[in-house]
């Protein structure tokens, strides 16, 4: 695969790549930025051979591309971070709905309305419990599938992406 | 197969949407181009190398303006043209005698036109550099060998060289980058130790 691109990037540089071609580069340039410093110095030697002034004025752009990812990066840790600690304040937020369910489980039983509601005896409750919390997790998850396509998408034409944060089911949460 | 201009035109829609990765590409494609066109205006110690960077970066802000009329190696050369005689008018010189006109810079890169005002300098370290680089041809298999000059020094398209050495296309793309990447490795010591000096010089004496 690598030789393929490599070879992509030969092509371009001949003026006889393909738009596959192009689309193999842009993606490679996103997977493994550090790719394009050999094809700076590719064409550093078809300019040699060619006989024509060579510069670093790729390797400069390349930097100042380094450069920008980095300080788009620092809000990317820091949106990351927020995006985590939203998970975590959600599984917080269950985990206290759960616990309120839990409590209001024993005064619930004393009165019709809210026995109509859904007070269940102790185990009945744990598994509510439970399925709330598999929502919980399970809408998250969705929510975190959908802004990875996006992202994906998105790097597709922007060059930059935001991978949402891994989610784990915590068993502690529920019980 | 796509046209280069294409190719480019595409590299542009992409690099408009925002894509700083297709801008990129073009710059590594055209910078030495534009660096021999830039060293027919202003010389080495007049900074091409730095007017070569501003030109991309006037191009890369200009980049809405571009609706591909021409070329983007036409835009970009006359960016580059324009942003050399600005220099000189900075440091108020006047241009070389080898600047030409627009029409005449997309024809101009054959290697005598080149050498015209090399230093001894420069035609010393250049020649060392050619050295080098006929050592690693001499070097290559007799196929990459064969594909790389048709492709460097004839100026064939791949398709022409597909013809001429009865194989397809595929093999000669391949041919080509390998040659090139063999012969990167040979001069990357050279480039980046004596050789790098020496390509400077070289650079120096051809404008740079």
């Amino acid at each position: 695969m690598t030789d393929k691109v490599n070879e992509s990037f030969s092509a371009f540089l001949d003026g006889e790549a393909s738009e596959l071609d192009i689309q193999r580069l842009l993606k490679a340039m996103d997977d493994q930025p550090e790719r394009m410093r050999s094809w700076h110095q590719l064409t550093q030697v078809s300019a040699v051979m060619q006989q024509d002034v060579v510069v670093d004025t790729g390797a400069r752009f390349l930097e100042s591309d380094e450069q920008s990812a980095r300080q788009d990066d620092a809000p990317l840790a820091a949106k990351r971070e927020i995006f985590g600690l939203k998970i975590g304040v959600a599984a917080m937020a269950a985990f206290v709905v759960v616990g309120w369910l839990g409590l209001a489980g024993l005064p619930a039983q004393q009165g019709p309305e809210v026995a109509t509601v859904s007070v269940q005896p102790t185990a009945q409750s744990a598994e509510t419990s439970v399925g709330l919390a598999q929502q919980q997790f399970e809408s998250q998850r969705r929510l975190n599938e959908y802004l990875r396509q996006h992202a994906e998408q998105a790097s597709f034409t922007t060059g930059h992406a935001v991978v949402p944060a891994e989610l784990e089911w915590v068993e502690e949460f529920i019980e | 197969m796509a046209e280069s201009q294409d190719v480019d035109l595409l590299l542009v829609q992409r690099a408009q949407k925002g894509d700083r990765r297709a801008f990129d590409l073009l710059v590594l494609k055209y910078q030495h181009k534009v660096a021999s066109v830039v060293s027919r205006y202003v010389s080495a110690q007049d900074g091409v190398e730095d007017v070569v960077q501003e030109s991309f970066l006037k191009a890369y802000r200009a980049l809405p303006n571009f609706r591909g009329d021409s070329a983007f190696f036409t835009w970009i050369y006359r960016i580059a043209i324009n942003t050399a005689k600005n220099q000189l008018e900075i440091l108020g010189r006047r241009p070389s005698y080898r600047a030409q006109d627009i029409d005449e810079v997309t024809a101009i890169d054959t290697p005598e036109q080149l050498r015209d005002l090399d230093t001894p300098d420069g035609l010393l370290a250049r020649k060392e550099l050619e050295l080098h680089l006929e050592k690693a041809l001499a070097s290559l298999p007799e196929d990459l060998k064969t594909a790389v000059t048709l492709r460097e020094f004839e100026g064939m398209s791949y398709q022409e060289i597909s013809e001429v050495m009865e194989t397809p296309i595929g093999t000669v793309r391949s041919r080509i980058f390998r040659a090139r990447e063999f012969i990167e490795q040979e001069l990357h010591t050279v480039m980046s130790g004596l050789g790098r000096k020496a390509a400077d010089t070289a650079n120096n004496g051809t404008g740079k």
